[in-house]
């Protein structure tokens, strides 16, 4: 493993003639490359593998993990990055079990992918315990690896026992459980398609930091930003991701510089690189230099061309290059066509009306056994503005087979978003294969977001406890089942900052973020970062690369689309300010104080606080609005009084528990230690918005107040009679004159 | 452009706007609105309805016409949200059920809208009499067709038109035979009974003093009959009579006064007012007094259709002008309602109607079920034939709302699809598990339910005085599915259908369950077995619960509706062969054996006895001679001609207040006939008096018991027939078979 970047007399010429072999000095660069590896050897090479605590309670959703029955076995994932080479893993297992099990006949087993490395009796006498496992390393791959406890538990060795006596349980405690990982770093590869799955890999724990180098801070080259930001974002999947931006490289991370090509020559002219012809957008990757040496675990991505047009080519081609493709250095992009978009769809977000089979929807081909099988879950996301129709029905067609000999009380039960929908019967003694088994599944158990069908069988064996045979226990559910979704109105009540942290609603309308712009009230450093952080974000939450998403610098008045506004609050043009919830004035502001919470959807009673204050340093506020500029768009503004803060308030947004904490229209985030404290309020007005997102005015006002909407209704019925009645009289006065003289 | 006109097509205009924009608030709370705001919407209007329901101001223009706005603002919440919302498709075979269903639907929907439509602003009261003296008056031919009927029915009729209050000099009475037609009286078959009948129709001409007609054939039936009629006659104006409508004697000082008042008159209509009960009314014979069927169409329909000049000549019991007659080519024969036919080439013209809502000609509805659906299909067909062939709605020479009242009128004869397919919806979703109808629990109580409530509040509005809530239902539901197959025939082939005369006159000998009332046991078994089959998809399917609850209820309500056709079907045994009506009236009577005279109470009366209710303070003996001294006003409200008659007391009954109730048998020889005739059917204030008592006929829930009732016990008795008849059918299977008797009784 090469470790230039620890040496300390580090001469960057040098260091760019190895690149530029010359017979004549490199016997001279030999000697320094040898004196280096031993300086490594002797000192660097202890201190330069990495510790680092994964608490278990990070890789799943689950509070703690329980085992139950007779025999039951429940397992993890841990992810491992292809940047890590691991050196050492340790297990801290913290477990309670139940005290009334026999110990002599309970075990508790701990499997790394199916492979058991360690085993323990459950001991009646000390239920609480804590166990320390070294894993061996040679059973952990690059990926998801499945780290699995299995119980084996009795609690009576005489006569029959009940299988799934309430007494036999272990419970891992996953808050206390963790692992210790020592890893070292493994050198980039120096090709492109490294940036697919080495490079930005989600398997990085605890969080990745990436810095971004533009030419300069015009918009133009801030939107390339965006978009190489976004697309970095998303290969990190759902795993934190903070950008830094900078006019320089930043060690101990991945850079990538955005420019031009005669900036970029300009750019790399101190270091030991080369760039190639650029013809139309170029893209090229190497190993991250720095002010001592070179650093091979970590990349310098180039992103270049000609104009303007060439390097958003190229910063298009990086966003989206997602598999092992191309092997080589560099490349030349030409063109770039993007997949025709279609609104809201994004990340497990399913389209109306099209039938996904299982395999599709992340859930293959999937095999319950035992007594005690664990649940399996289909998750998918339906858009965030979607407006439940609730006499619609989404249909799922199941393919499943089950095995013979069980009790038919054995069902196979579905939830739906915890919801016990339905328990199909398993009581075909001699087993069954069923086909196209119709589940109407009424669409007011769904909701905008995140949904989860979970298929949860409770098998039971049809002898006595005694003479358990538990191999035919089964049930699988094929892959080629089918769920479909029927189509429904989009139409939702906003402002709701939660659905900006469900799917980035409204700038993720449109996926690639079409008909939004963020506007930075300043260029500096950390309102671009902010906004970067924010792209980020937004882009894990939807799972598509923001490729149309705008920076702007200038005053947003002709937005007629949704808008983010980046800095601080007292520069923002009067309109905003002033539709703002705070509503921002030049000499003082107006503060709503809600005095009594109400019902969950009645607004907050609010007082108003005429006042010249601030909200102080060490907070960040977000606020969420309907545009002046445009009816049924958004405007979302995040601010806060010193850069450093905004930049803290971005930060602070990429934490799932801040996250969590979002809602309503105007959001205080206190920058406090540990976590940032969040306050979220409904104080503003609501407006709504629909499929395009604008909502014609006086639909939006009779939908505000419904009252008036009534009272129209009842004039239009009134002048409909006296209009109406104005003509008959006339007509029957004109019969009159015809023949109709004697009507009494 | 002068400023009325400016000012009318602003205010058409401005109607449309208002149409658009009420459709739009609608749409805009259905796609926009939570459920929440649309429960309180429905349920508040529902609420303001029934509370606007109940003022009697609501009942003139212009509230009556916001009321029925309101009313009308529920049906388009609900015709939008089931157009626009509720129709899924998910899968074939639903498909067509959930088509079939949301076709019946919007067929109730345009039906219940051009019922408010029409029935906007009725007219009522349009009696017009005659001035006195008029030298000018128009010479009037009474026409009374007639084909198979009894002579004692033309000779009334005829007895009563001779009665008529018109100078003698320009009135002229006809009798057109299509009985005694050259055709029938040369054929081997017919020609006895048509040459005596030709007599006998001669004689009673000649007694009479009016004429008789026949013609060489019977081709077009009563069209033909009374357009030869009309090439054999020449008076200005045509009363035209079925032979079984005895008019009164005021019939033309109401009605003729309208032609001199309106050059382009064409047709005074008149109710045809019915002495002898529907099956239905005769049923309930003790039990209630419900309207009769063709009271709504008589008492509401047609002044409503007349507000629009679009109220349409009946076939009897009205006045025509020759001479717009004769411009369509006499009576229409392209479909066997040639009356409806004729009356809407008239009004294509440009020609005016009217309708005098007074009763001025008593006739014989049918007697019996058989005979009511023949009446009721050969209506049905002719309506759906002058649908198919003219088209109302692209009519030319028709105003709109012309069009939109005989469309309704054509249109209306296609219930019999949707009856019959309301009676097996909720089986379809219940046994088959056809989506038919796709309703969240909430949906059902925001829209459906103060749709279907506001339905049975505007019903009654409109139509109170004249139908009792759920008769319109069980009307329809006797016949509904007898007019399916006719209707059907008349779709494949609109030119197919003839003329059926109306039997008159049957007596019913016993009672009995009519063989056509099997089909609702078919109905009760598929909606009891659906009944079962919800229970059972409630237990079982717990997330639709909503849809079986209301496909349960469905069930229920279809099950209560066949039990009480059933029991509607039993025809009541028939006494009487002169058809007594219930009267009050003042008269006198003179008992000579007692020489005793005194005021009696009339109670009821016919043209062969007199039943009154008197206080005597004597013995009365059985047999008795008695006479009695009667009149009736005359249509300007002066007394009018006194009539004396003889009579036989048959019965009596002394009750606890003094009282004796008798019934007696009038003694009459040919020319005390003819006072009867004209004592009995002469007054139109007597009918029109015993008319509107039956409007405000109460007992709607005791009737529909005694008819559930008695359904039940036709159930139970047709379930034991069936099991009577399927036993005794296996067992001449099984015999005939040659089985061993083991066998056989395994």
């Amino acid at each position: 493993m090469t470790r230039f970047n620890l040496h300390d007399n580090f001469n960057w010429k040098a260091v760019r003639s190895i690149y530029q072999p010359r017979n004549s000095k490199r016997k001279h660069w030999l000697a320094i490359f040898l004196l280096n590896c031993m300086a490594c050897m002797f000192f660097n090479l202890p201190v330069m593998a990495k510790e680092i605590l994964i608490p278990l309670q990070q890789l799943t959703s689950h509070s703690a993990l329980k085992l139950r029955c007779i025999a039951d076995e429940q397992s993890i994932m841990i992810p491992i990055s292809e940047r890590w080479d691991i050196k050492k893993v340790t297990l801290d297992l913290n477990y309670i079990s139940s005290i009334t099990m026999i110990g002599d006949h309970s075990q508790l087993t701990i499997k790394i992918n199916d492979v058991p490395i360690g085993q323990t009796k459950l001991n009646p006498l000390a239920p609480d315990v804590i166990l320390s496992i070294n894993v061996p390393v040679q059973y952990l791959k690059p990926g998801y690896n499945k780290l699995s406890f299995a119980v084996s538990q009795h609690f009576s060795m005489k006569g029959c026992e009940s299988p799934c006596a309430p007494d036999l349980w272990t419970h891992i405690n996953i808050r206390n459980s963790s692992l210790q990982v020592e890893y070292e770093r493994n050198p980039v590869p120096l090709k492109v398609a490294s940036i697919a799955k080495f490079i930005f890999d989600p398997k990085i724990y605890p969080e990745s930091r990436v810095n971004i180098i533009t030419e300069d801070h015009s918009p133009e080259n801030l939107t390339l930003a965006a978009i190489v930001a976004s697309g970095v974002a998303r290969r990190f999947d759902y795993r934190k991701v903070s950008f830094e931006v900078s006019h320089h490289i930043k060690s101990g991370m991945d850079n990538i510089v955005i420019g031009r090509t005669g900036y970029m020559h300009q750019f790399l002219q101190p270091y030991p690189f080369s760039i190639n012809e650029i013809n139309g957008g170029y893209l090229k990757i190497f190993p991250l230099p720095e002010v001592d040496g070179i650093d091979s675990t970590h990349a310098l991505i180039v992103l270049s061309g000609e104009s303007f047009d060439h390097v958003k080519l190229a910063a298009l081609t990086f966003s989206n290059i997602s598999f092992a493709y191309p092997g080589t250095q560099e490349l030349n992009a030409f063109e770039f066509q993007v997949p025709d978009l279609t609104p809201y769809s994004g990340r497990d977000v399913i389209t109306a009306n099209k039938v996904y089979d299982f395999r599709t929807l992340n859930f293959p081909t999937s095999t319950f056994r035992g007594m005690n099988p664990s649940v399996k879950e289909v998750s998918f996301r339906l858009p965030a503005d979607m407006m439940m129709r609730h006499n619609y029905a989404a249909k799922l067609s199941l393919n499943f087979s089950y095995g013979s000999g069980m009790r038919e009380t054995s069902a196979l039960n579905i939830l739906v978003n915890d919801i016990m929908v339905r328990a199909i019967s398993l009581n075909n003694k001699n087993g069954d294969y069923l086909q196209e088994y119709q589940l109407d599944l009424p669409t007011y158990l769904f909701r905008p977001g995140a949904n989860v069908i979970t298929f949860a069988p409770e098998l039971h064996p049809d002898l006595k406890e005694c003479d358990l045979l538990l191999s035919n226990l089964f049930i699988s559910i094929f892959e080629n089942s089918t769920l479909t979704f029927p189509d429904m109105p989009h139409f939702v009540e906003l402002p709701k900052l939660e659905l900006l942290m469900l799917n980035g609603f409204p700038f993720t309308r449109w996926p690639d973020g079409y008909d939004s712009l963020i506007y930075l009230i300043d260029a500096s450093n950390e309102s671009i970062t902010a906004a970067l952080n924010l792209v980020g974000m937004m882009t894990q939450k939807n799972g598509f690369p923001m490729l149309s998403i705008q920076i702007g610098l200038k005053s947003p008045e002709a937005w007629k689309g949704d808008l983010i506004i980046i800095g601080d609050p007292s520069k923002l043009p009067a309109e905003l300010k002033e539709s703002s919830p705070l509503h921002i004035g030049s000499s003082a502001s107006l503060i709503p104080y809600p005095v009594i919470r109400s019902w969950e959807k009645e607004a907050a009673t609010l007082s108003f606080s005429r006042q010249m204050s601030s909200f102080g340093e060490s907070n960040g506020l977000i606020m969420q609005f309907e545009s002046p500029y445009q009816k049924g768009r958004t405007v979302m503004i995040l601010a806060a009084e010193t850069p450093a803060t905004l930049l803290n308030l971005s930060e602070a947004l990429l934490d799932s528990e801040v996250q969590a904490q979002i809602s309503g229209d105007m959001v205080l985030v206190e920058m406090a230690y540990p976590k940032p404290k969040v306050t979220s309020m409904e104080v503003g007005k609501k407006y709504t918005s629909g499929k395009k997102g604008d909502v014609s005015r006086i639909d939006s006002f009779l939908y505000a107040y419904p009252y008036a909407y009534y009272a129209l209704t009842g004039l239009l019925i009134l002048g409909f009679a006296l209009t109406a009645y104005s003509l008959l009289k006339r007509f029957r006065i004109r019969r009159k004159l015809t023949g109709m003289h004697h009507e009494k | 452009m002068s400023a009325e006109t400016i000012t009318q097509k602003l205010q058409n205009w401005s109607l449309l706007l208002f149409i658009a924009a009420l459709l739009y608030l609608v749409l805009l709370a259905q796609n926009y609105f939570e459920i929440t705001h649309q429960i309180a919407a429905g349920w508040c209007s529902l609420l303001l309805l029934a509370v606007l329901y109940k003022q009697r101001i609501f009942q003139q223009p212009p509230w009556r016409i916001v009321f029925i706005l309101l009313a009308g603002y529920l049906a388009i919440r609900y015709a939008l949200w089931r157009s626009l919302q509720s129709l899924i498709y998910t899968g074939p075979l639903d498909f067509i059920g959930m088509a079939l269903l949301y076709l019946a639907e919007i067929y109730g929907l345009v039906l219940l809208f051009l019922g408010m439509y029409v029935n906007l602003w009725p007219i009522n009261n349009r009696s017009l009499l005659l001035p006195g003296h008029n030298d000018n008056l128009p010479t009037v031919d009474v026409l009374i067709p007639t084909y198979n009927e009894s002579d004692d029915i033309i000779r009334t009729t005829a007895i009563a038109a001779t009665q008529i209050g018109y100078p003698r000099d320009k009135l002229r009475i006809y009798i057109c035979d299509d009985g005694g037609t050259c055709n029938k009286r040369n054929h081997p078959e017919t020609m006895q009974e048509a040459w005596e009948r030709h007599f006998r129709l001669r004689r009673i001409a000649r007694e009479l003093g009016i004429h008789y007609i026949t013609r060489e054939t019977n081709r077009n039936a009563k069209a033909g009959n009374l357009n030869h009629a009309l090439n054999h006659t020449d008076g200005e104006l045509l009363l035209i009579l079925d032979c079984d409508h005895v008019p009164t004697t005021d019939i033309l000082q109401r009605t003729v006064g309208h032609f001199l008042a309106d050059p382009k008159l064409f047709l005074v209509q008149t109710p045809h007012f019915f002495i002898n009960p529907t099956p239905i009314e005769k049923n309930l014979s003790g039990i209630g007094n419900p309207n009769g069927e063709n009271d709504m169409f008589y008492r509401t329909i047609h002044p409503a259709l007349d507000s629009w000049n679009a109220s349409y000549f009946c076939g009897s019991a009205a006045v025509l002008r020759r001479s717009h007659l004769m411009e369509a080519g006499g009576i229409c024969i392209g479909t066997i309602t040639e009356d409806a036919e004729t009356a809407f080439l008239l009004h294509s013209k440009g020609y005016n109607s009217v309708y005098v809502d007074q009763p001025m000609a008593c006739g014989l509805s049918p007697e019996n079920y058989d005979d009511y659906v023949l009446q009721r299909t050969r209506w049905a067909q002719g309506m759906l034939q002058m649908f198919i062939t003219n088209n109302p709605l692209f009519a030319q020479g028709l105003s709109w709302p012309q069009r939109l009242c005989y469309f309704n009128s054509c249109f209306y004869w296609l219930f019999g699809f949707s009856r019959f397919f309301y009676f097996i919806a909720p089986a379809l979703f219940l046994i088959f598990n056809l989506k038919i109808y796709h309703a969240a629990g909430e949906q059902i109580v925001a829209y459906v339910l103060p749709y279907i409530l506001s339905i049975f509040l505007i019903m009654h509005f409109l139509y109170s005085k004249a139908r009792q809530s759920f008769f319109s239902e069980l009307y329809e539901s006797i016949q509904a599915i007898f007019l399916i197959p006719a209707i059907i025939s008349v779709i494949i082939n609109p030119y197919k259908p003839s003329f059926k005369v109306t039997p008159k006159g049957y007596k019913q000998n016993d009672t009995s369950l009519n063989p056509r009332a099997n089909i609702f046991f078919i109905i009760i078994v598929i909606n009891f077995i659906a009944l079962i089959w919800a229970g059972i998809k409630w237990l079982h399917e717990p997330l639709w619960r909503e849809v079986i609850l209301v496909t349960g209820a469905w069930c229920v309500f279809n099950l209560c509706l066949a039990v009480i056709s059933l029991g509607a079907y039993w025809e009541r045994k028939q006494i009487r062969h002169f058809h007594r009506v219930n009267v009050s009236d003042e008269i006198s009577v003179s008992f000579p054996r007692l020489n005793y005279t005194t005021k009696a109470s009339l109670t009821d009366l016919s043209l062969t006895g007199i039943g009154f209710k008197v206080q005597v303070p004597y013995p009365l003996a059985a047999q008795e001679r008695i006479l009695f001294e009667a009149s009736h006003s005359n249509p300007d409200g002066t007394p009018g001609h006194l009539f004396r008659f003889e009579a036989k007391l048959m019965r009596f009954f002394h009750q606890n207040d003094g009282y004796y109730l008798c019934g007696s048998e009038l003694i009459l020889d040919r020319k005390k006939y003819g006072e009867a005739v004209n004592y009995v059917y002469g007054s139109s204030d007597r009918w029109l008096k015993l008319w509107n008592t039956r409007s405000a006929s109460k007992g709607v829930a005791k009737m529909l018991w005694y008819f559930f009732i008695t359904g039940l016990k036709g159930t139970h008795r047709s379930a034991l027939t069936l099991f009577m008849q399927t036993r005794s059918m296996l067992q001449m299977y099984l015999r005939r078979a040659n089985l061993p008797r083991k066998t056989a009784a395994k």
